[in-house]
C-alpha cells in the first residue's frame, strides 16, 4: 500500500536530486535529476573523490611557461627592432605577439566552457569556479591574455580539493598572479638594486592576498601590508637577460629588501624566498580568513544574506582542518540550509550559460564566439574588472540592461534549437520538480516551440538557482 | 523599435498591472535634482591624440616643434583657437560651441596614472584614485554623496567601471541581436509577477527602451544603431530629457589607438564625435542643453612624436573638452607646459601638467552643488592639493 508519508518521501527526494545538481551543480544535463535520485547527497560527495576529474587536459592549450617565454621573447625582439630604427618588422612582431597570445586565450575559453556543459562532475566545477574567482586574475593588458587559462588549469583546478595554504602559496608565485598584480616588478628599496636605480615597492600584491585572498578588510594594518609587501620582493619572472630560467618564477637576491620584519604582531627572520612564503602559511590559517572564506561559500551556495550559524559552521571545519579544502566541500554539502527548494541564488551570466548548455549542447548554445556572448551577458571570461572578482549576489546580476541582454540571447538559442526540444521537456531535463505550476502552464501556453523555449530560458526558476 | 512598439510596451506595462509605483521603484522617475542641471561624460576609449585634435601652431607655444616632432600629422585646414592653438578640420561643430561661448579646451591633462596601459589607466580615471583597481567608479561614489535623489545612467555595450559601486545606476545598450517579439516580452512579464526583483528589472529594461530607441531605430536596423555612435548619444539624451531623468549620463566612444596611419582614422574618429555633439545638442533642445555640460575625456594622450608608421604610441599628457550651454568662462583652462625638449615627459610624451579629476570636480561644483569637501573626502580622495577649476 502507497501511504502518504512513502509519496512525501518519494517528492523529497525529487526535490533534493533537483537541488543537488542545480544549486551544488551547475545544472542538470538529461537524465542528471533521474539518475541522482538515489542519493543527492552522495552523488555531490563522490565527485569529491575524483580530483582529477576537474582537470582540462587539452594538448591544444599553452602552459604559463610556455606563454610568458613566447610573450616575453617577442617583447625581446620588438626591443631590438627597435633600436635599429625598424619601426614597420617591430610592428609587425608586436601585432603577432599579440595575436598569438589572444588565440590561446579565445582556445582557453572554449575549453573552459565546454568543460563546464559536459563534466559529469559538475559540482566540483563549480568549486572550481568558485575558487577562480576567489584568486581573480584577469586578462587586462596583452602580457595578461595568455597567462589567465594556464592559471586556472594549473592552480585552480589542480588545488581545489587540496590544502588552502597550498594554493595560496602557488597561487601567490604564478606569474599571473606575478604580473596581474605587479610584484613581478616590485623591488625592495634597501635592496641591492633598490639603492642603485632607486627603484621601488609595489604593494599590490601584499594588499591584495592580504584582502581578498585571505583575512578580509580590517584584520592587518597597513604597516602589515608594508611588511608583507618588502618580504615579497625579489620573487619575479625571469624575463631579462637569463636564458636558462628565461620565463620562469625566480627569487632574485639583489631586489629583495633585507632583514627580518614584523608582520600581524610577529617576527619574521630574514630566510630570502621563505620570508614571504612564511608570512602566507601563517594567514592563510588566521581564523580571520577561515571567516572570510566561510563568509563566501555560504553566499555562494545557500544564500545573498549568509547566516552566522553557517559561518560557524564552515569556519569551524576550516580551522579543525586547517583549511582542508576537500573538508570544507564536505561541509558545504552538509548545510542543511543549503537543501532549500526556494532557489535564493540568482544565476550569474557563466551559471545561466552554462546551464542553459548541459541542456541543449555547447554548440547550439555557444554559437561561434564564447568571448563576445559572455562579453554582452556582462560576465567575460577571465575578464574580471577588479582583483575583487566578479560580483555574487543578485542586485549585481539583475538589472534592466542585464535582463534586456538575456533576453536577447534567450531567443537566438530557441530560435536556433526550439524545433528539437520543446519547453516542457526542457523543464523536465533542467529543472524537475523546481518549476512551479504557473510557470509551467504559462510556457506550455506558447504560441511557438521557439517562444516557449526563450520563455523557459528567462523563467524566474531557470534563472535561479 | 518603432512607435508601435513603443506603445505595446506601455499597454503591457498597463496591462500587466504595473503602476507608476513599481517603475517609480525601478528608479527611473527619480526626482529631479538642482534645477535639472545635466551632465554627460564621454569617455573616448583607447587614448586620443590630444596633439592632433587640438594642435598648437604659435611660435611661443611650441608650435615649431611639433611641427619637427610629428611633420606627417600636420592638418593644414584647421580652425584657429587663440593662444597659439588650433582645432582639427573635422571638429566642426566643436568649433562653432567654442565661438559661442559654449566649450573649452584643457589640454595636457592627466590623471594620476603615468604608465602606458590602455586598461589601468582607464580604471584609473574611472575610479578617480591614485590606487590600482578600486572596487568602484567615482560617478558611482558621487551619487552616494552627493545631493540625495541624483540618478545616472549608463548607455552603451557595457557596464562601464566609473559607474560600478553600490549605488543604483541605470543601464540602457542598443540590442546586439534581433529582439524578443512583443508578444514573448508580454507573456514574461506576466510570469514574472511572481518574482518581483525579475519584474522590476524587465519593466525597467521596457521603459528605458521606450525613452531610449526612437522611431527609426526599428528592428531591421539594430547592427546600425549598434556601432552608431551617433545613435547612441542621441539615446542618452533621450533617457535625461524627460522631466525626472537621470541627471548624469556616461558614454564611451572607442577606436582611438592611432598607432599607424593616424592622419585619415583620427580624422573619421573626430568626425564621429563632433556629429554625436551636434545629435547631443539637437536632441536635448535649446533649453535643457543651456543646462548642460558635456565633458570629454581620454585615459592618456600619444607620443609627441609621430612612430615609424605614420601614427603614435601610448603617450602621457593628452586634451579635455568642455562643452554646453552651462560652460560659463573662455579661453583655454588649466597650464599649458610647452613642448620644448626640455619639457617633454620622459623625453616622449605632452608633460601631464592638469588633473583631469579637476574638470570632473568642477562639473559637479557647478552642476549639482557638490562642495569641495564632499568631493575631496568621498569622491576623489587625495586630491585636496588640486587647484579649483571653473568651468
Amino acid at each position: 500500500m502507497v501511504t502518504l508519508k512513502m509519496v512525501k518521501k518519494h517528492m523529497n527526494r525529487d526535490m533534493k536530486s533537483a537541488i543537488a545538481v542545480t544549486r551544488f551543480g551547475i545544472g542538470a544535463m538529461p537524465g542528471e535529476i533521474e539518475a541522482v535520485k538515489s542519493g543527492p547527497q552522495s552523488y555531490l560527495l563522490a565527485q569529491l573523490r575524483d580530483p582529477e576529474r576537474a582537470l582540462i587536459n587539452d594538448p591544444e592549450l599553452t602552459s604559463s611557461l610556455q606563454s610568458v617565454q613566447d610573450y616575453h621573447g617577442s617583447s625581446k625582439e620588438i626591443g631590438k627592432l627597435k633600436k635599429m630604427a625598424d619601426a614597420e618588422e617591430a610592428a609587425m612582431v608586436r601585432k603577432m605577439r599579440n595575436r598569438a597570445a589572444v588565440d590561446h586565450f579565445r582556445n582557453d575559453i572554449a575549453a573552459r566552457m565546454a568543460h563546464a556543459m559536459t563534466t559529469d562532475h559538475s559540482f566540483l566545477e563549480r568549486w572550481i569556479r568558485f575558487w577562480g574567482n576567489h584568486f581573480t586574475v584577469s586578462a587586462k593588458q596583452a602580457r595578461m591574455y595568455g597567462l589567465v587559462g594556464p592559471f586556472e588549469r594549473e592552480v585552480i583546478r589542480s588545488y581545489a580539493l587540496g590544502e588552502f595554504t597550498d594554493m595560496v602559496l602557488v597561487s601567490s608565485f604564478h606569474p599571473a598572479m606575478q604580473v596581474y598584480l605587479d610584484n613581478y616588478r616590485s623591488i625592495g628599496p634597501n635592496s641591492r638594486s633598490g639603492r642603485a636605480n632607486k627603484r621601488g615597492l609595489n604593494e599590490n600584491l601584499a594588499r591584495e592576498i592580504l584582502e581578498l585572498h585571505t583575512l578580509g578588510v580590517g584584520a592587518y594594518t597597513q604597516a602589515d601590508i608594508e611588511s608583507f609587501a618588502k618580504a615579497l620582493t625579489g620573487w619575479t619572472i625571469e624575463i631579462g637577460p637569463d636564458k636558462d630560467a628565461f620565463g620562469r618564477v625566480v627569487f632574485r637576491e639583489r631586489w629583495h629588501e633585507p632583514g627580518a620584519k614584523t608582520f600581524m604582531g610577529r617576527r619574521y627572520a630574514d630566510l630570502g624566498p621563505e620570508q614571504a612564503a612564511a608570512m602566507i602559511a601563517d594567514v592563510s590559517v588566521h581564523p580571520a580568513t577561515a571567516r572570510h572564506i566561510a563568509n563566501k561559500l555560504v553566499t555562494h551556495f545557500v544564500s545573498d544574506q549568509p547566516q552566522e550559524r553557517d559561518i560557524d559552521k564552515l569556519a569551524d571545519v576550516f580551522m579543525r582542518t586547517q583549511g582542508n579544502l576537500k573538508s570544507l566541500a564536505k561541509a558545504v554539502v552538509r548545510l542543511d540550509s543549503a537543501w532549500t527548494s526556494d532557489q535564493p541564488k540568482f544565476k550569474s551570466p557563466d551559471d545561466w550559460v552554462v546551464s542553459a548548455g548541459r541542456v541543449l549542447g555547447v554548440e547550439d548554445t555557444l554559437g561561434r564566439n564564447a568571448n563576445s556572448l559572455m562579453l554582452a551577458l556582462g560576465q567575460p571570461v577571465f575578464r574580471a574588472p577588479s582583483p575583487q572578482g566578479f560580483p555574487d549576489v543578485a542586485t549585481d546580476w539583475i538589472g534592466a540592461d542585464a535582463i534586456k541582454k538575456r533576453l536577447e540571447w534567450a531567443n537566438r538559442v530557441a530560435r536556433k534549437v526550439g524545433n528539437r526540444m520543446g519547453a516542457l521537456q526542457f523543464f523536465d531535463e533542467a529543472l524537475g520538480p523546481l518549476v512551479s505550476s504557473q510557470t509551467r502552464q504559462a510556457v506550455g501556453r506558447a504560441e511557438s516551440q521557439a517562444q516557449g523555449l526563450t520563455l523557459a530560458l528567462m523563467s524566474p526558476e531557470f534563472q535561479r538557482r | 523599435m518603432t512607435t508601435r512598439k513603443l506603445n505595446i510596451s506601455r499597454r503591457v506595462l498597463l496591462g500587466s498591472g504595473l503602476s507608476a509605483a513599481l517603475l517609480s521603484a525601478s528608479g527611473i522617475a527619480s526626482a529631479n535634482v538642482q534645477s535639472g542641471n545635466k551632465v554627460v561624460i564621454i569617455i573616448l576609449r583607447g587614448a586620443m591624440d590630444g596633439l592632433g585634435a587640438v594642435p598648437v601652431v604659435g611660435r611661443e607655444a611650441g608650435g615649431d616643434a611639433l611641427r619637427r616632432f610629428r611633420p606627417d600629422l600636420i592638418d593644414a585646414a584647421s580652425t584657429p583657437l587663440g593662444e597659439g592653438f588650433v582645432l582639427h578640420p573635422s571638429l566642426t561643430n566643436v568649433a562653432r560651441l567654442i565661438r559661442k561661448g559654449q566649450g573649452r579646451v584643457m589640454h595636457a591633462t592627466a590623471g594620476p596614472y603615468r604608465e602606458r596601459s590602455h586598461f589601468l589607466a582607464q580604471d584609473l580615471l574611472e575610479s578617480g584614485t591614485d590606487k590600482f583597481m578600486s572596487r568602484d567608479g567615482w560617478l558611482n561614489r558621487a551619487l552616494q554623496h552627493g545631493p540625495s535623489a541624483l540618478q545616472a545612467v549608463a548607455v552603451g555595450s557595457s557596464t562601464p567601471h566609473i559607474v560600478k559601486g553600490p549605488a543604483s545606476v541605470a543601464s540602457w545598450s542598443p540590442p546586439v541581436l534581433p529582439e524578443a517579439s512583443d508578444d514573448t516580452v508580454a507573456r514574461l512579464l506576466e510570469m514574472y509577477g511572481s518574482d518581483p526583483q525579475l519584474e522590476t528589472a524587465l519593466a525597467q529594461s521596457i521603459e528605458l527602451s521606450g525613452t531610449a530607441m526612437s522611431e527609426n531605430m526599428g528592428r531591421t536596423e539594430n547592427k546600425t544603431a549598434r556601432g552608431d555612435f551617433k545613435a547612441i548619444t542621441e539615446a542618452a539624451a533621450r533617457l535625461i530629457k524627460p522631466a525626472g531623468g537621470p541627471d548624469i549620463a556616461v558614454l564611451s566612444l572607442s577606436g582611438w589607438d592611432t598607432h599607424a596611419s593616424q592622419a585619415n582614422l583620427l580624422g573619421r574618429q573626430l568626425g564621429k564625435l563632433d556629429e554625436a555633439l551636434l545629435a547631443l545638442e539637437t536632441t536635448l533642445g535649446p533649453q535643457l542643453w543651456d543646462k548642460t555640460l558635456v565633458t570629454v575625456v581620454t585615459e592618456f594622450g600619444r607620443t609627441v612624436r609621430q612612430n615609424g608608421t605614420k601614427g603614435t604610441d601610448h603617450g602621457t599628457g593628452a586634451v579635455a573638452f568642455a562643452l554646453g550651454g552651462a560652460v560659463r568662462g573662455r579661453g583655454l583652462m588649466g597650464h599649458w607646459p610647452g613642448l620644448s625638449e626640455a619639457k617633454l615627459f620622459e623625453n616622449r610624451d605632452l608633460y601631464p601638467a592638469n588633473d583631469v579629476r579637476s574638470l570632473f570636480m568642477a562639473g559637479l561644483e557647478q552642476q549639482f552643488g557638490f562642495t569641495r569637501q564632499q568631493l575631496s573626502t568621498h569622491v576623489f580622495p587625495d586630491t585636496a592639493g588640486l587647484p579649483t577649476l571653473r568651468i
